[in-house]
């Protein structure tokens, strides 16, 4: 009984991640920051254009975090809730939430401290990031079961690894770290969904609702 | 022995059926997980006809375990489904009572 339950959770869960395209938003973000990495890294320091950069960060990964999501959203109720159909999910209790945000924050301050105090070199920052995204990505994959994600974290190391070994680091080592972890999302995404595609039948084909 | 058999089929049949019932019971496993589902998403999960799915729930909605929402998503009928407050607290005591009587057996 316990194990059916555990079992309907891990489907339901799975559900979310079922058509791709959390993966295809999520790559676009991350494609987004390689940009805004490249910039970075492309511009002189000091001038006009470098300053406004460096404020807008924030509200400009908020702006797309934010524009992707629903896009994200648009597409669901579009191709995914009127083939397999639409569910809910419930809220994490407030705790769960202040922990992932406490922890968040945590790595955060540990990854900026350890870059400003230079405690470690520019060009480990890709390996501390990827190593930072395998392990985020190894807990998605144990939550959902889906081996992808887990995949996709081992991927996110490699490149890190692979980075900071030919002594790229900084703005363009981050740059190229997320536009070739944006590519791998991407990449998975557009896999996910196309077998989704393929497994399920149209809208048109088979009446919705009840 | 007599006394043990009599007490173990009294518990059995405290057994809520309304949930025991093995359709149901998947539906309201589902809903018990998620906020609220829709109904095609109920009917892929748990394999059954719209006839047989839309009585099932039926009989959920009249116990006041579930709560149905009749509405509309792009001019297209879309039923919600969620488990109320009493239907969350049936199967929890529903979970409790079978293992009190499989941990007993």
């Amino acid at each position: 009984m316990k194990d059916d339950l555990k079992k309907i959770q891990e489907r339901t869960t799975q559900y979310w991640y079922s058509d791709g395209l959390y993966e295809l938003a999520f790559g676009a973000f991350c494609l987004v920051l390689a940009l805004y990495m490249l910039a970075q890294a492309l511009l002189p320091k000091g001038t006009l254009l470098y300053n406004l950069l460096v404020i807008s960060f924030v509200l400009l990964m908020l702006g797309s975090g934010f524009l992707l999501t629903r896009l994200m959203n648009v597409f669901k109720a579009r191709l995914t809730y009127p083939r397999t159909g639409y569910i809910a999910y419930q809220r994490k209790p407030t705790r769960t939430r202040w922990i992932s945000a406490l922890l968040g924050m945590c790595i955060a301050s540990l990854i900026s401290f350890v870059v400003v105090r230079n405690l470690i070199s520019l060009s480990m920052l890709p390996v501390v990031t990827g190593l930072v995204f395998a392990f985020v990505m190894l807990l998605v994959g144990l939550r959902t079961s889906l081996i992808r994600f887990s995949l996709i974290g081992f991927i996110a190391l490699l490149i890190g690894g692979a980075l900071s070994l030919a002594g790229i680091g900084d703005s363009l080592g981050l740059s190229i770290f997320y536009g070739s972890l944006g590519f791998t999302f991407v990449l998975s995404g557009v896999c996910t969904l196309r077998s989704y595609l393929h497994s399920t039948t149209s809208p048109q084909e088979s009446s919705n609702g009840e | 022995m007599a006394n043990e058999h009599a007490d173990l089929a009294r518990r059995i049949a405290e057994v809520d059926r309304l949930i025991h019932e093995p359709a149901r019971l998947v539906i309201v496993m589902i809903l018990y997980t998620v906020k609220e589902a829709d109904f095609l998403y109920l009917q892929r999960e748990t394999g059954l006809t719209k006839g047989n799915l839309s009585s099932h729930l039926a009989k959920l909605e009249e116990a006041g375990y579930i709560h149905i929402e009749k509405t509309y998503r792009n001019k297209i009928p879309l039923t919600l489904c969620s488990l109320t407050e009493p239907g969350r607290k049936a199967y929890g005591m529903y979970r409790i009572q079978l293992k009190q009587i499989i941990e007993n057996e």
